[in-house]
């Protein structure tokens, strides 16, 4: 055991640490400043308590991250937040298609298409978001993601998949309008 | 733009700008903080308090069951039945000896063969122990005593004439009393 769960200074740490990281993991899942908060205070408490079950230091960030997409996904479902979030991605979509003219002739540049991925991003289902903050925010593998997220490692590459097929799908008609393609 | 876009590397950088633009917190750092530890501390106190509860319904549990089971010891005690004989016609009789043999939980034997002027006073039912009491006609002295239960052993008395030994169907027989031994034997020999 690399610390003791009674140590207060070692929570100190790992708050001083990671409470930014697990906020703006939170805000990444719900897209909203009060549930982020939350579930900052909630994945804290969790760590804390299980701290225990934690043996491998190297391993905290993607433990600590992962507590933090569960517990963001649980709030979601529990507000039925998703529901919401859905409707709320219709009305930006469709904001979206009605400026397209005006945003093909500009978007022209990589920045632009990572903004219109950002926003695809957020129409992402919960469950995908967090495989992509695990593969790309936590730089883990699938066979690292399926291990801390406890699933098979086939629903990991499918939530992946489907989630990269979603925001290719999205850009795929912006893209072609442009001449370009997507790899 | 141009054709062959490498998407996950645009995913890649998507994601993480889009992770880095979270909004500032709006809360307290050291607010959340103090928060935690008070509801872990919280949680602590309630989970002393659930132990307590726990062990207090736990002690609960055994002493009831503690009382359940001598309830249940004196329940088995009561269920001793004592048919008076001579109080009971008959009819009444059989009737009162198959209720016995309810409670003993076997078929017990009845001698076919009493001595003459010896009667059948008391039927003592248990479970798995029925005791026939024997006495004399127009006397209270028990002359005669039957006992037969179910896979146990067999006491022999000193100064109690016995005759006994009748092992079938893994029902034990103790035949005592001050009559006489060939009486006795008949009597065994006879028991259906």
């Amino acid at each position: 055991m690399f610390f003791n769960k009674k140590n207060r200074s070692s929570e100190r740490q790992i708050y001083d640490d990671y409470h930014q990281h697990v906020y703006k993991t939170a805000y990444f899942i719900v897209k909203d400043q009060g549930m982020a908060q939350d579930i900052t205070q909630e994945t804290f408490m969790k760590i804390f308590k299980n701290m225990d079950t934690l043996n491998d230091e190297k391993k905290m960030s993607s433990w600590i991250t992962t507590i933090t997409t569960r517990t963001s996904i649980d709030f979601l479902r529990k507000k039925k937040k998703w529901n919401e979030t859905l409707t709320e991605d219709v009305i930006l979509e469709k904001g979206t298609k009605e400026n397209r003219k005006n945003e093909i002739e500009t978007n022209f540049h990589q920045n632009e298409i990572k903004e219109k991925i950002k926003q695809q991003i957020d129409s992402l289902k919960p469950e995908h978001k967090e495989v992509l903050v695990l593969k790309y925010i936590e730089d883990l593998k699938d066979e690292e993601i399926a291990e801390v997220i406890h699933e098979k490692i086939g629903t990991v590459k499918s939530r992946i998949h489907r989630a990269k097929q979603q925001l290719k799908a999205s850009l795929q008609q912006e893209i072609d309008t442009m001449g370009g393609d997507v790899s | 733009v141009s054709k062959g876009l490498d998407l996950e590397e645009m995913i890649k950088k998507a994601l993480i700008d889009e992770f880095e633009s979270a909004p500032h917190a709006t809360f307290s750092k050291e607010r959340v903080w103090d928060n935690i530890q008070k509801e872990l501390s919280q949680k602590n106190k309630n989970k002393k308090y659930f132990h307590l509860i726990t062990t207090i319904a736990a002690s609960f549990a055994v002493f009831t069951s503690s009382i359940f089971y001598i309830n249940e010891k004196g329940k088995e005690n009561k269920d001793i039945a004592v048919v008076r004989t001579e109080e009971t016609d008959k009819g009444e009789l059989k009737e009162k000896i198959m209720e016995a043999e309810k409670i003993v939980g076997f078929d017990f034997k009845i001698p076919e063969y009493i001595p003459e002027g010896v009667v059948l006073s008391e039927v003592e039912s248990r479970k798995g122990e029925i005791i026939l009491y024997y006495k004399k006609e127009k006397e209270d002295r028990v002359v005669l005593k039957l006992s037969q239960r179910k896979k146990s052993e067999i006491n022999m008395t000193a100064n109690v004439t016995k005759e006994m030994n009748k092992n079938e169907e893994e029902i034990d027989i103790e035949i005592s009393g001050t009559i006489d031994k060939d009486e006795m034997e008949k009597i065994r020999k006879t028991m259906r």
